[in-house]
């Protein structure tokens, strides 16, 4: 087939689109590189919910989370630089994906840091995280469900950690949501135009910072 | 399953059509595998390819629409049978088998068969074709990728984007 005339690049960008959506993260974020097309279809929106369909679907056959936790040391300070980790469900080591040094805008966040706290980058479905242990003690443990919501703006995060049976609360209305559960079940946001499924017990708000996301757990939750 | 359309056209042999490939070559298969195409089904719906018609394809050349009908001809009893639900093990993995050798190919057919595919609808064959490519790009680094993909050589612009976005990214070259 020396038919050179109809080079791959002439790939309909349907076509790219479709074999893109079934590669991991980091080798888009490398890909961007490839060319312009290349570019502008990885980070275009309407890909990036087809991608995030792709790995929904693929993560539910094999969960793995991107986790940072960070454990309140007797010094006050929480270094800036953080690594991350991914753990695949059940096994039983997390693997180094990456560390960064954030900062300036760390600054913003740190004072939300008590005992645990995990970043969430949205469309990476996962936690990134730092010790093994705690990490997985910490996801394994999960016996309630995390419920994040974000509101329109979409730089304030909140957390809302419900049990059923609890008063409602109001004023959730079209809202975002991220379940997060400890089982098998998978993390999409979802927009709800009602209250949440069923009412939270209390909330609290997260930061955005540079596309990821940090909250925190208290000790209750993670034991 | 489905309600017949004209008649009942399944008395006897199966319903043949003819499909003409881009070179003239007459390709004659069973309606049934033909109509996985998305695009030909409905055309072989409205009575459409036989007798001395056939229906021609002016973008699939004979070397690919044969490839392509190898695909349908193996996959049409599973889809008659709707996703064959039940199928047994043994067919599953023997259709298993035959995907990953059918995929198994130079990578100037693969790029032939994925535009066959997308332009004829076979929805299982593009994913099978685009499962295969990106296989194969996978873990590769956007140098090596355009080498693969037998894009040009970059200009020396494209060349420090690359660079700088290798910097910027570093953690994902690793």
């Amino acid at each position: 087939m020396g038919r050179k005339r109809k080079r791959s690049p002439d790939l309909l960008e349907e076509i790219v689109i479709d074999i893109l959506a079934r590669l991991p993260v980091k080798d888009l974020l490398k890909y961007k590189s490839v060319c312009k097309a290349w570019r502008k279809i990885i980070s275009d929106p309407t890909f990036i919910k087809a991608h995030l369909r792709f790995s929904a679907s693929k993560w539910k056959q094999d969960p793995c989370f991107t986790i940072s936790p960070h454990v309140e040391s007797t010094r006050s300070r929480i270094s800036n630089h953080i690594r991350f980790y991914q753990w695949n469900q059940g096994a039983s080591g997390a693997t180094f994906l990456h560390d960064k040094i954030f900062g300036y805008e760390f600054n913003r966040v740190r004072g939300s840091y008590r005992h645990q706290a995990l970043p969430l980058q949205p469309g990476h479905k996962g936690f990134h995280h730092s010790s093994t242990q705690q990490s997985q003690h910490l996801v394994a443990s999960w016996k309630e469900t995390l419920l994040l919501c974000r509101s329109r703006p979409r730089s304030i995060y909140r957390q809302l950690q419900g049990s059923p049976g609890f008063l409602p609360v109001n004023g959730y209305m079209g809202m975002e949501v991220l379940t997060v559960a400890g089982g098998n079940s998978c993390a999409v946001w979802r927009e709800i135009m009602d209250d949440p499924p069923y009412p939270a017990e209390r909330s609290q708000t997260s930061l955005s910072v540079k596309g990821f996301m940090f909250w925190h757990i208290d000790k209750a939750l993670s034991e | 399953m489905a309600a017949p359309e004209s008649g009942d056209g399944n008395n006897g042999a199966a319903r043949m059509v003819t499909l003409i490939s881009s070179d003239n070559t007459r390709f004659e298969v069973e309606a049934a595998a033909a109509s996985l195409s998305q695009t030909l089904q409905l055309t072989i719906l409205d009575g459409g390819g036989g007798g001395g018609d056939g229906i021609p394809l002016p973008n699939v050349d004979s070397a690919t629409l044969s490839k392509v009908l190898e695909y349908c001809i193996k996959h049409a009893p599973a889809a008659a049978n709707g996703g064959a639900p039940n199928a047994t093990a043994v067919d599953r993995a023997e259709l298993e088998r035959f995907d990953n050798e059918f995929v198994n190919i130079d990578q100037s057919v693969l790029y032939s068969l994925i535009m066959a595919a997308h332009n004829l609808e076979i929805e299982g064959l593009q994913s099978l074709v685009a499962k295969k490519v990106a296989d194969m790009i996978k873990g590769k680094s956007p140098m090596e990728i355009r080498r693969t993909l037998g894009f040009p050589d970059p200009t020396p612009e494209e060349q420090a984007e690359m660079n700088a976005h290798m910097l910027e990214y570093g953690w994902a070259y690793e």
